[in-house]
């Protein structure tokens, strides 16, 4: 299990540098710079603020320059918001982005997998008919519809919990927006959940479990469980991207000052070392999901641990 | 057509044709265009009997037009991105599958990069490169990620029929592997691709309702689903029919697709 | 008869199973005496697992049961049989890989049931289960026990299987197909651990097989099944010695045996003895990727092999699972990888063909699989799929030539023109091979391979597609390269025979001097192994039956001679030095240090 680890480990380092040369050259190459937004400036104002910002080094210097900060951490300053780090602008809004994601995909794991695998015990019944209705639905309706819908309904009809904006502390302002996030995901699981149960009861050492006696806890708990768990595992990855992308439009709809409208903002004004320290933290952060979700996945499945 | 649709699949059907129809037929059926300004009826809520059947937007654009028009791109971009998709994603996945080693290794490790990157970096990426409203940018944005999953899907199957015999009995008998790729693999994968592809057609409208909800999509005068919600989202509190209709359209549209798709999916599934 | 009847243990009547229209078991009534075995045989479809399942309770809700099973008394259709399963009465299935958890340790799955139904705590149950592991003699317990399934080999895991389902004692064992999955000397030792438990434990014991030896070895009742009914049923000896009913008779003449020599043997050379292939040192390495850092280890699946194939000849290759045959046959082919050697097809050396050059040879050798279902592509009819090699390879061919001539294949392998038209999925097993045969010799080959072409079929429609195997020997003087595991069926079809082990040829030469003479301990021992279908012969075979363990891992073979560890005639020099291939009589070679002292200690009793 140790070596297997270290190797997943090892192979992330590839695809990180991957995704910031990538994401560098790309932004770089792109038409239009932070400084052509404003109104036209004097060439020589022009060429200081580049030497400034060390814009007028050849590509290839600025790439290793920039490669170098970031291994210590360092993401730069921001080209909009002159006075802070894109560190400082980020760790403003990330841990609110945070809070919101790892809420919502909990609620999702944790009401999706007992969802789905009720659906499955009782496969072709009503109640396995409802909830995956119910799943069909949730997976079809997109955040921005959901949203605000739900904001209508719970906040301005009824007024249960509070919309618009954020208060530190006042958790009322999260459920609508994390429900939102989570039911797509949640929705999914439960599909997953159920159907990888209902192969997994097929299978013959179900029928071995069976033949011994076993009661129908045990065969779920002991037998079943693990197997049909693997799909949703290897979901999890994907399940990650899906609300890191959500979260933006939650914070949208729902007027959250998260991390998420640095991102579109920093490209619409090519904000370099914002968009760039987004795309860094959100990949990171991605793989790791990505790595846990591997090793949970060879912790199932002692057969995958060979590969 | 083999016989033996179920029930969901079957209404999932009746109803797409059902909108596909509506949504062609809609300029000889309503007397307004998706741009025609009403100046006495804005913001006015729907009234069947009368001037405007699903109400005006704030501006006072008769919203029947608007949506249908909407409804009319969303087709257009959903069906023809996947068709895009499924041809790259099944040349991707049947080539890396069938010739295996290195070239598979390579192939699907791009394939894992790009899919492990959320998909929002990607449109945030385009979006600064090409100007506004550009179709251009919508195709690539759609495109550059709807391909991976069809990949990844072909291309196990792929490997999985590459080591079945009649395979091995194929190049036994002289065939030669281009006509082994067409002959043989893409016949076979041709159930779960079909599905998949109709699966992919809500994935490809809801992106591009996403990036128009982000401002990124369809630009004025033109409407899509994902900024008619836009505008509706922002008029909520005082007219609420501006969200439902173009919601309500939206979630039958992908509702149905997915229907469809999942029975088709079964059926490809059940005859292996 | 004397005294009263003994009370019988399983009592089952008129039992009948259906799936909507479909009658899987139609009013079958057997019953089984305490400490006694009933063997039920039938083919594929009889219905005779079904009938089992439904007695313990497993088959799935679509299904209708009716009639009367009882356990000494106790109702075994009802809602109270559940506190009988895997207690009083258990079940061990076909394949042992599919049928044990994966992600569980056997020895935990073994103790499972104790911790159920005898409420025991884990630690004490595991110590019961080692105790089990003793009884049907694995070896190497402690580490056992810790393992996981794939960690094992077939063999380990049937007897895991059975470990299991002796846990809580049951009076009854019901033994689903229990040796079909394993090799030939591994099925030997299985049957002989099954009949010493039944005989230490007093336990009943049901055994559901196709297998007429099997029938031999353990029954001593035998209710015979076809299409969801018992056709006859009898004492083993009378069953498999004087059948009655024409399904049995039928049956038992398809089972290719042993004890037939000449009589019913179709290997007869025919043309002249003109060399066709001739294949010199070929080797088959494998690269395998080893766990953690390691550097990968070399697996050497085919070792300096050498063979000759003539004119209208059938060549026999046998050996069991891993020995390499299937890799060579696809090697020669160049279907597979080949790492060195010298493959010379009608006197030109195709070892290092590529491309263009390679596809035309391919029209004169073609091969026929082991799974009929997975030869031919679902989404092709059948004539699609016979003319394909004609479009490949004689693209001269026109439209109505080709027509004709595939409809000529078809008559010729014994299908109507009405097969044309379908697929696969409209065929049964049987007729599926013949297509796959057709498609083979459309092209009229020099050489037909035959990898375990026989294997996976029912045994009446063995019979017929080894006699259309001799007629195409006959008729076309096509060399037959038979692979199969099966020693019955190659003295059945083929004129010589080579015998291999992990990768070498053990030993070579004429079908009858091998089979008659065997001088390699190996070949002894797949001979000893092949059950007789004489109840009392093959109960003594079983108990003398002295070859243990199972092949050793390809990727770790034993230094020296590789089967000295399970050979009843080894000494030192053996693990030291690797044995050439020695004459023994005119084409008759072995490979093995000490044959000549072996030689006069008597050879396994078959006539």
């Amino acid at each position: 299990m140790l070596t297997y680890t270290l190797r997943r480990i090892a192979g992330l380092v590839p695809t990180l540098f991957i995704l910031v040369t990538l994401s560098f050259f790309i932004i770089r190459l792109s038409p239009g710079g932070p400084f052509d937004q404003q109104q036209a400036l004097p060439p020589e104002i022009r060429a200081n603020l580049d030497a400034a910002y060390g814009f007028d080094q050849p590509l290839l210097v600025q790439y290793g320059r920039y490669l170098a900060d970031v291994s210590q951490g360092e993401l730069g300053p921001s080209l909009r918001y002159k006075d802070f780090t894109v560190n400082e602008l980020i760790a403003r809004g990330l841990p609110l982005s945070l809070t919101i994601g790892l809420a919502a995909a909990l609620l999702a794991f944790f009401t999706g997998v007992p969802l789905g695998a009720y659906a499955a015990w009782r496969a072709h019944t009503v109640s396995d008919h409802a909830i995956m209705g119910f799943s069909t639905l949730g997976v079809v309706l997109p955040g921005f519809v959901v949203g605000p819908l739900l904001a209508l309904l719970f906040g301005i009809y009824w007024p249960v919990f509070r919309v618009g904006g954020y208060e530190p502390g006042v958790v009322s302002f999260l459920v609508l927006p994390v429900i939102t996030l989570a039911l797509p995901v949640s929705a999914y699981v439960a599909r997953l959940m159920r159907n990888s149960l209902e192969e997994v009861l097929r299978a013959n050492y179900i029928r071995t479990a069976r033949a011994k006696g076993l009661s129908s806890r045990e065969i779920f708990l002991r037998h079943a469980l693990r197997p049909a768990l693997v799909p949703v595992i290897s979901y999890l990855g994907p399940a990650v991207a899906f609300v890191v992308t959500g979260s933006l439009v939650v914070e949208s709809v729902f007027g959250l000052p998260g991390s998420g409208r640095f991102l579109v903002q920093g490209a619409v004004d090519r904000d370099y070392p914002m968009v760039m320290g987004m795309i860094l933290v959100y990949g990171v952060l991605t793989l790791l999901c990505n790595l846990i979700a591997d090793l949970l996945y060879a912790w199932l499945d002692p057969r995958v641990r060979l590969t | 057509m083999r016989r033996g649709m179920n029930k969901g699949t079957r209404i999932a059907l009746v109803a797409l044709g059902l909108l596909a129809m509506l949504a062609l037929l809609a300029p000889w059926i309503t007397p307004y265009s998706h741009e025609y300004i009403d100046w006495q009826h804005q913001a006015a809520p729907p009234q069947l009997e009368g001037a405007h059947w699903l109400g005006t937007d704030r501006l006072g654009r008769d919203l029947f037009a608007r949506s249908m028009q909407a409804l009319r791109v969303s087709l257009l971009i959903g069906v023809l991105a996947s068709l895009v998709s499924v041809c790259i994603g099944v040349a991707w996945g049947a080539t890396a599958g069938y010739l295996g080693g290195r070239v598979d290794a390579v192939m699907m490790r791009f394939v894992d990069i790009v899919y492990a990157l959320p998909y929002i970096f990607i449109v945030i990426i385009l979006s600064t490169l090409f100007e506004r409203g550009s179709i251009a940018a919508l195709f690539i944005a759609i495109g550059a990620v709807g391909w991976l999953t069809m990949a990844r899907i072909v291309r196990g199957q792929t490997l999985g029929l590459r080591h079945r015999e009649f395979v091995d009995a194929a190049i036994a008998s002289g065939v030669r592997t281009p006509q082994i790729l067409w002959r043989h693999i893409v016949p076979n994968v041709a159930g779960p691709v079909v599905a998949y592809a109709t699966l992919a057609i809500p994935q490809m409208i809801l992106y591009e309702s996403f990036l128009s909800f982000l401002g990124l999509g369809v630009q004025e005068p033109f409407a899509s689903l994902g900024s008619l919600i836009n505008e509706g989202a922002q008029e909520m509190e005082s007219s609420p029919w501006m969200l439902l209709v173009p919601a309500t359209l939206l979630t039958v549209l992908l509702l149905a697709f997915n229907l469809l798709g999942d029975g088709l999916r079964a059926r490809a599934e059940g005859e292996r | 008869m004397t005294g009263p009847r003994p009370q019988a243990l399983l009592s089952v009547e008129e039992l009948s199973v259906s799936y909507g229209a479909t009658e899987a078991v139609q009013s079958v009534s057997l019953e089984i005496l305490p400490g006694r075995c009933l063997g039920i045989i039938g083919e594929s479809g009889a219905g005779k697992t079904q009938a089992f399942l439904a007695m313990m309770g497993l088959l799935p809700p679509q299904a209708r049961v009716t009639g009367r099973a009882s356990l000494e008394g106790q109702d075994l259709l009802g809602a109270a049989a559940a506190t009988i399963r895997g207690r009083r009465m258990a079940m061990i299935f076909q394949d042992p890989m599919t049928s044990l958890t994966p992600h569980m340790r056997i020895g935990d799955q073994i103790a499972e049931p104790l911790v159920t139904h005898q409420g025991q705590g884990w630690s004490e149950a595991r110590r019961h289960a080692a105790a089990l592991l003793e009884q049907v003699r694995m070896n190497d317990i402690p580490r056992r026990l810790r393992q996981y399934p794939h960690e094992l080999s077939g063999g380990m895991r049937q007897r895991a299987m059975i470990a299991m389902a002796l846990a809580c004692d049951p009076k009854l064992l019901i033994a689903d197909e229990p040796t079909t999955a394993l090799d030939v000397s591994v099925q030997a030792q299985i049957l002989a651990l099954l009949r010493q438990l039944v005989a230490t434990r007093g336990m009943a014991l049901a055994v559901i097989t196709h297998d007429m030896g099997v029938i031999a070895a353990l029954a001593d009742d035998v209710a015979v099944m076809r299409e969801g009914r018992v056709v006859e049923r009898g004492p083993v000896a009378r069953i498999l010695g004087a059948p009655e009913h024409a399904y049995t008779q039928s049956l038992l003449a398809a089972t290719p045996r042993m004890e037939d020599v000449g009589a019913g043997s179709l290997a007869a050379r025919s043309g002249c003895e003109e060399t066709r292939l001739s294949v010199r040192g070929l080797r088959v390495n494998h690269s395998v990727r080893a766990s953690g850092w390691r550097k990968p280890l070399t697996l050497v699946a085919v070792d300096d092999v050498s063979l000759r194939l003539d004119t209208g000849e059938a060549l026999g290759i046998v050996g069991e699972s891993g020995c390499g045959k299937s890799t060579l046959s696809r090697a020669l082919l160049r279907l597979g990888p080949l790492t060195t050697g010298e493959v010379v097809w009608l006197g030109r050396p195709i070892e290092a063909l590529e491309g263009e050059e390679l596809r035309q040879i391919r029209a004169g050798m073609q091969i026929v699989f082991q799974d009929p279902f997975a030869s031919l592509d679902p989404t092709m009819t059948v004539e699609d799929i016979v003319a394909e090699p004609l479009r490949a390879l004689r693209p001269d061919m026109d439209a109505a030539h080709r027509a004709a001539r595939v409809a000529a294949m078809l008559r010729d392998v014994g299908l109507g023109p009405e097969y044309a038209r379908r697929r696969s999925h409209e065929l049964s097993g049987g007729q599926c091979q013949r297509v796959a045969i057709a498609r083979a010799m459309v092209l009229e080959p020099k050489l037909l391979v035959c990898d375990e072409a026989v294997s996976a079929l029912d045994v009446s429609i063995q019979a017929q597609l080894l006699e259309l195997f001799a007629t195409i020997k006959r008729d076309h003087g096509t060399s037959i390269l038979f692979v199969s595991h099966n020693l019955a069926v190659v003295r059945r079809l083929c004129e010589r025979v080579l015998v291999m082990y992990l990768g070498r040829v053990v030993e070579e030469g004429p079908t009858e001097e091998v089979f008659l003479r065997p001088r390699h301990p190996y070949t002894r021992m797949l001979l000893e192994a092949v059950p007789l279908l004489d109840p009392v012969r093959e109960r003594a075979r079983l108990e003398a039956f002295v070859v243990q363990g199972e092949t050793p891992s390809a990727v770790d073979r034993p230094p020296g001679c590789h089967f000295h560890t399970r050979c009843p005639a080894a000494q030192s020099a053996c693990a030291e030095r690797s044995p050439e291939a020695e004459p023994v009589a005119a084409s008759h070679q072995v490979a093995c240090l000490r044959w000549r002292e072996i030689a006069g200690q008597g050879a396994p009793k078959i006539s």
